[in-house]
C-alpha cells in the first residue's frame, strides 16, 4: 500500500512538473512580466509618481520586416506608396524594395524599422494587441540575464550605454540575436529604439511647445535624479528620444513590440 | 496482483491529469481567441480598419478626420469626427475634474468667441475634446459646459475611445500623461481647423495674445502652421 502511495505521488509529482513547465502563461509568441513598479525618470516635485503596472503580456521579439510584410499586404492602405503623410512620414518603410518587396538587403528577420507609431499601433490592433505603455516597457528592459532589476547591476547599465553611443547600422541583425532578458524578452536593448503605446507622456509640463520652460523642467529634473542615481541615466536618453518624437515620425534605429493585457 | 492494481492506479492518473491539461489548454486557446474576436468586433480605431467612404467630397490628405473615429457629444449623442467638416473648429483637449488649467484654457477659446462677430461665429465651432474618457461621461461633459457657460450651440464637448484619443492627441502634438492622483498634464494649446479638418494654426501656452489667431480664423484662405 505504501508502494502504491509513492508511485502515485511519484506519477503526480512528474504530471505537476510537466505541468509547471508548460507555458501556461505564453501566448505564442509572448512572455508574461508580473506586476510591478516603475518609476519615472524625472519627477515634478514630492508627490510620488511612481507607476503602478499590472502583469501584462509582451512580446518576446520585435517585429521583424517578415511579419510587417504580411501585415502590409493584408492591409493595403498601410503600403508606402498609399499611407496617408499624416500616418507616416516620406521615410516609412524607405529601406524596402517597394510595396511588397523587401529586396535583398534586407534580412526578413531583422526588425521591422522606419515605422510610425501608428502604423506600429494598427499592426499591434490588427492582432488584438496594443504597443506597450512606457511604464510596461521600462518594466520589462530592466531585467538583464539573471535579474528582474538589471539596473542594480553596473555592468548592464555600462552595456546599454556603449549600444547608444554606437551609431546606428543600416544592415540591422535578426531578432533574437542580441541577449535574452531574465523574463525571456530578447533585444530590450542593443537592436532598436521601440515605439510605446503612449510616447507622447513625455514633456508635459512645459507651458507651451515654443518656451523654454520644458528644458529647465526636464534638465532641472534630471540633475537631481541623476546626483543620486547615475544609472538612470540611458533611461534619460530614453525619455529625451520619446520627447523628440511625432506620432508619424519614422527612422531606421526605431522599431517595434508588441503587448497585451492579461484577462 | 498488487502490482497490477498499482499500475491501473497509476495509469488512471495519468490519464485524468493529461485530460485535465488537455482540457485547461484548450480552454484558454479558447479563451484567448474570444478575446481576439472580442477586440475585432470592438470599434477599430482609425489605423486598424479601412477608411469608408465620406459622403461628402473626398477628404483632403491632411484632415485630421481622416482619422475617421466615433465621439460621443454632451448629450450622449454619436458623432463622427468628419461630421466636424464645414465649420472651422477651434479645438482643445481637457479633462472636466481639472481645476486649473482646464478652465483657463477654455477661457482662452472664449475670449476668441467673445472678439468674433456673429456673422463670423456662424462659420465656427468651439469643440474640446476630453483626455479622460474613464471619468468624463457625457454627463459630466455637460456639467463642466454648464459649469463653464458654454453656449452649446456653439460649443460641443466630445469623448471616445482612449485609442481613439491618443490618435487625435498625437496628429496636434497634444501631448499628456495621467499623474497618480487622478489628473493629467498635458499641453496647453489650441489648434484651429479649417473646413476640411486640416490643421492651420496652433496657440501654445495660457492667456496668450490672441491676435494672430483670430487673424488666422478671419482669413478665409489656408495658412500655413
Amino acid at each position: 500500500m505504501k508502494k502504491l502511495f509513492n508511485i502515485s505521488f511519484l506519477v503526480l509529482l512528474i504530471v505537476s512538473i510537466v505541468y509547471a513547465k508548460k507555458p501556461s502563461e505564453h501566448i505564442s509568441d509572448m512572455v508574461k512580466i508580473p506586476a510591478g513598479t516603475y518609476t519615472p525618470l524625472y519627477v515634478n516635485d514630492t508627490t510620488d509618481q511612481s507607476v503602478q503596472v499590472d502583469e501584462f503580456l509582451i512580446d518576446k521579439y520585435p517585429v521583424t520586416n517578415q511579419e510587417f510584410l504580411e501585415f502590409v499586404k493584408k492591409n493595403p492602405k498601410w503600403r508606402k506608396s498609399n499611407v496617408n503623410k499624416l500616418f507616416a512620414d516620406e521615410r516609412y518603410l524607405s529601406h524596402w524594395y517597394d510595396d511588397l518587396t523587401l529586396g535583398e538587403n534586407v534580412n526578413p528577420d531583422a526588425p521591422v524599422t522606419n515605422i510610425s507609431w501608428f502604423a506600429a499601433k494598427a499592426y499591434a490592433e490588427s492582432l488584438g494587441k496594443r504597443l506597450p505603455t512606457v511604464a510596461e516597457w521600462e518594466l520589462a528592459a530592466q531585467a538583464d540575464e539573471s535579474n528582474p532589476n538589471g539596473y542594480a547591476n553596473p555592468k548592464y547599465v555600462e552595456r546599454i550605454l556603449e549600444w547608444y553611443s554606437k551609431p546606428s547600422t543600416k544592415n540591422l541583425p535578426a531578432v533574437g540575436s542580441v541577449f535574452k532578458n531574465y523574463y525571456g524578452v530578447y533585444d530590450m536593448h542593443g537592436l532598436v529604439w521601440e515605439w510605446t503605446a503612449d510616447f507622447f507622456n513625455a514633456l508635459v509640463s512645459g507651458e507651451s511647445r515654443a518656451d523654454g520652460g520644458i528644458n529647465r523642467n526636464l534638465f532641472c529634473g534630471t540633475g537631481s535624479v541623476g546626483a543620486t542615481d547615475f544609472t538612470n541615466y540611458p533611461a534619460f536618453m530614453r525619455f529625451a528620444f520619446r520627447s523628440s518624437l511625432k506620432a508619424n515620425y519614422t527612422t531606421e534605429s526605431l522599431g517595434f513590440r508588441c503587448a497585451k493585457d492579461i484577462n | 496482483m498488487k502490482k497490477l492494481s498499482v499500475i491501473i492506479i497509476a495509469i488512471l492518473i495519468l490519464t485524468v491529469s493529461v485530460i485535465y491539461i488537455v482540457a485547461t489548454e484548450t480552454s484558454v486557446d479558447a479563451s484567448s481567441r474570444a478575446e481576439l474576436q472580442d477586440k475585432k468586433s470592438e470599434k477599430e480605431s482609425c489605423c486598424s480598419s479601412d477608411m469608408e467612404e465620406v459622403s461628402m467630397s473626398e477628404l483632403s490628405e491632411n484632415s485630421l478626420y481622416q482619422l475617421n473615429s466615433d465621439w460621443t457629444n454632451q448629450f450622449g449623442n454619436k458623432i463622427n469626427l468628419t461630421d466636424l467638416r464645414g465649420r472651422k473648429q477651434i479645438v482643445t483637449m481637457i479633462f472636466a475634474n481639472c481645476t486649473y488649467v482646464c478652465p483657463i484654457l477654455v477661457n482662452d477659446m472664449r475670449r476668441i468667441e467673445d472678439r468674433l462677430s456673429k456673422e463670423e461665429l456662424k462659420n465656427v465651432q468651439f469643440t474640446l475634446f476630453t483626455i479622460d474618457p474613464e471619468r468624463d461621461t457625457p454627463e459630466k461633459l455637460k456639467e463642466f459646459a454648464q459649469n463653464q457657460n458654454l453656449n452649446l450651440s456653439r460649443w460641443q464637448l466630445l469623448t471616445s475611445s482612449k485609442s481613439d484619443i491618443a490618435d487625435l492627441a498625437a496628429l496636434m502634438g497634444f501631448r499628456y500623461k495621467k499623474e497618480n492622483d487622478g489628473s493629467y498634464s498635458h499641453s496647453n494649446i489650441i489648434s484651429i481647423l479649417n473646413e476640411e479638418g486640416e490643421l492651420i494654426h496652433q496657440q501654445a501656452g495660457l492667456s496668450q495674445e490672441i491676435e494672430k489667431t483670430l487673424n488666422v480664423i478671419r482669413n478665409q484662405n489656408k495658412q500655413g502652421v
